[in-house]
């Protein structure tokens, strides 16, 4: 229990300290490297809640493609001088305000439970819960239309994305075409 | 006093099982030294100690004691994190690896123990995940160093990497679907003594899926380490040294140290996943508790050394050539080798009524 208590609050402190870096920090890529702290906290609090595919998707699937992605693009951008402080006064109301909202919902929803505020009693999860086998098994059963249908939307959207980026030599001649 | 002990033996085992990795890999840069000469013709070092056996001693020391630089330009943080970041998730993958079946150390301990460190359920998606972190290390190294060379070879590194994860990930697949598991204990238990038992020979799917699969995954790993003939991030002819043109001292040893140990852990995955694990590759051999750590270690060596012959063997790519072959040629062929081992596995569960 100690154990368990013990790693909730160090990976918790750490999705909460890298979320106000990327908040706070000057430099996009500070703020994108601390969003992949995040992510890799958050991460590991999926599989203190036996949802051990979902740690693992989330960090093969968002540290591994997306944020390299971000990283890249802002690595190109050549962002050396960066605009003064992003927080000024008018933002400050902004930031205080859907933090006090945020507080006050979490709040509502841990009192609201009758539980006082432990938070509901944890519900016993069957021992293979969340795992790669049974994870797969509903994938491929119960919700397969819904994850082949998604599958297909994706490769649709890229194929768009493609076809929109790609510039055709025929109607577009490049500038050394037109030189010539 | 029973928690204490199940703590003390896994403290050890960490203990040991790090020590172990940590000497392989200075003696794997050693090996590569010598085996590269022996393809040059020449000795390699032999100077230090017989045989030149104290040679990584002399290496570790002279990089320690070499002067730490830090380019005036450079982001620090990012560049003191990128070193740490390629070198703790090249390392914590060795965790998962088993090594061997159970001992009980001659006798010695009452019950058997593990020959791993933690035999997680979702093992080879851990080492993914782990993989999938790497690429900041170098990216953030070649970024944060503020040099046009280094950030040209970061952008290539994380290109190239993203580009044969997908292989990689298509060609491990296929072992996943033979053994219907991902804990990569249970994947070296679904095969067993003789090579006709594991998954790269298996008839159960008429054999070439596996090899296949086995050389689609090397093939992958070598672009995932950044080993010739794919390691276009540090082209010396093109970029200077790439992402770590302005490393030195322990910084320096930090990505050295990385590259070497990724090579084994590919390796340990590759021995594991295709391999057969710790199983002997004649039934009459033994296999059981630490002859099993025996042939484990001995098939690991094997293939770090066809690491180090490829390296001696092929000219670099050229990197259009690289990400055509990438994506052209490896991505196809690794699906349509997971539709035939489907296929395989189907046919056989059919014709076996299972």
């Amino acid at each position: 229990m100690m154990l368990n208590a013990l790693y909730f609050w160090f990976f918790g402190t750490l999705a909460a300290v890298c979320g106000l870096g990327v908040v706070l920090s000057r430099h996009p890529m500070h703020s994108a490297i601390s969003l992949v702290g995040t992510m890799i906290a958050i991460a590991a609090l999926f599989l203190q809640l036996h949802s051990e595919f979902l740690a693992y998707a989330q960090i093969i699937v968002y540290t591994g493609a997306v944020m390299v992605l971000i990283v890249f693009t802002i690595s190109l951008l050549n962002l050396r001088q960066t605009a003064g402080n992003p927080m000024c006064p008018s933002r400050w109301w902004g930031v205080v305000f859907v933090a006090l909202l945020l507080l006050v919902f979490s709040a509502y929803q841990l009192i609201d439970k009758s539980h006082g505020f432990a938070g509901p009693a944890r519900p016993s999860v069957p021992p293979d819960y969340g795992q790669v086998p049974t994870v797969a098994r509903s994938l491929f059963t119960t919700y397969l239309f819904p994850f082949e249908f998604v599958a297909v939307l994706l490769t649709a959207a890229v194929i768009g994305a493609t076809v929109l980026a790609r510039q055709d030599p025929e109607q577009h001649p490049t500038e050394q075409e037109e030189q010539k | 006093m029973e928690t204490l002990l199940v703590l003390l033996i896994h403290l050890l085992k960490i203990i040991v099982v790090f020590s172990i990795l940590l000497g392989c890999i200075a003696y794997a840069v050693l090996l590569e030294r010598k085996l590269l000469g022996r393809l040059q013709v020449r000795w390699g070092p032999s100077r230090v100690g017989p045989f030149g056996l104290l040679q990584p001693i002399a290496d570790g020391l002279k990089l320690f004691l070499k002067e730490e630089l830090t380019p005036t330009r450079a982001d620090r943080f990012l560049f003191v994190l990128a070193p740490l970041l390629s070198m703790g998730p090249a390392l914590l993958a060795i965790a998962v690896v088993p090594f061997g079946d159970t001992t009980n150390l001659f006798g010695l301990l009452d019950q058997p123990i593990l020959l791993q460190i933690a035999d997680i359920h979702g093992g080879i998606l851990f080492i993914l995940a782990l993989t999938s972190v790497g690429v900041y290390g170098i990216f953030l190294a070649g970024w944060s160093s503020d040099n046009k060379y280094s950030l040209l070879g970061a952008l290539r590194s994380s290109a190239q990497m993203i580009s044969y994860e997908l292989v990689l990930g298509l060609s491990i697949t296929v072992a996943l679907m033979a053994a219907g598991d991902v804990s990569l204990r249970n994947i070296a238990l679904s095969q067993g003594d003789g090579f006709w038992n594991w998954w790269i020979f298996s008839p159960k799917w008429f054999v070439l899926p596996g090899i296949l699969g086995f050389f689609l995954y090397l093939i992958s790993a070598f672009a995932e380490t950044n080993r010739l003939p794919f390691d276009l991030p540090e082209a010396e002819t093109e970029l200077v040294a790439g992402y770590h043109t302005e490393y030195s001292s322990m910084k320096f040893a930090m990505f050295f140290m990385a590259e070497y140990c990724n090579i084994i852990t590919v390796s340990c995955i590759a021995v594991t996943l295709f391999l057969g694990g710790w199983y002997a590759p004649f039934p009459f051999l033994p296999s059981g508790g630490l002859f099993g750590c025996v042939w484990f270690a001995v098939k690991v060596f094997i293939l770090v050394c066809v690491f180090i012959w490829v390296r001696g063997t092929l000219p670099r790519l050229r990197y259009d050539q690289l990400m055509k072959f990438g994506w052209k040629v490896m991505l196809p062929l690794a699906i349509a080798n997971v539709l035939l081992a489907a296929g395989g596995i189907l046919l056989y569960e059919m014709w076996h009524g299972s």
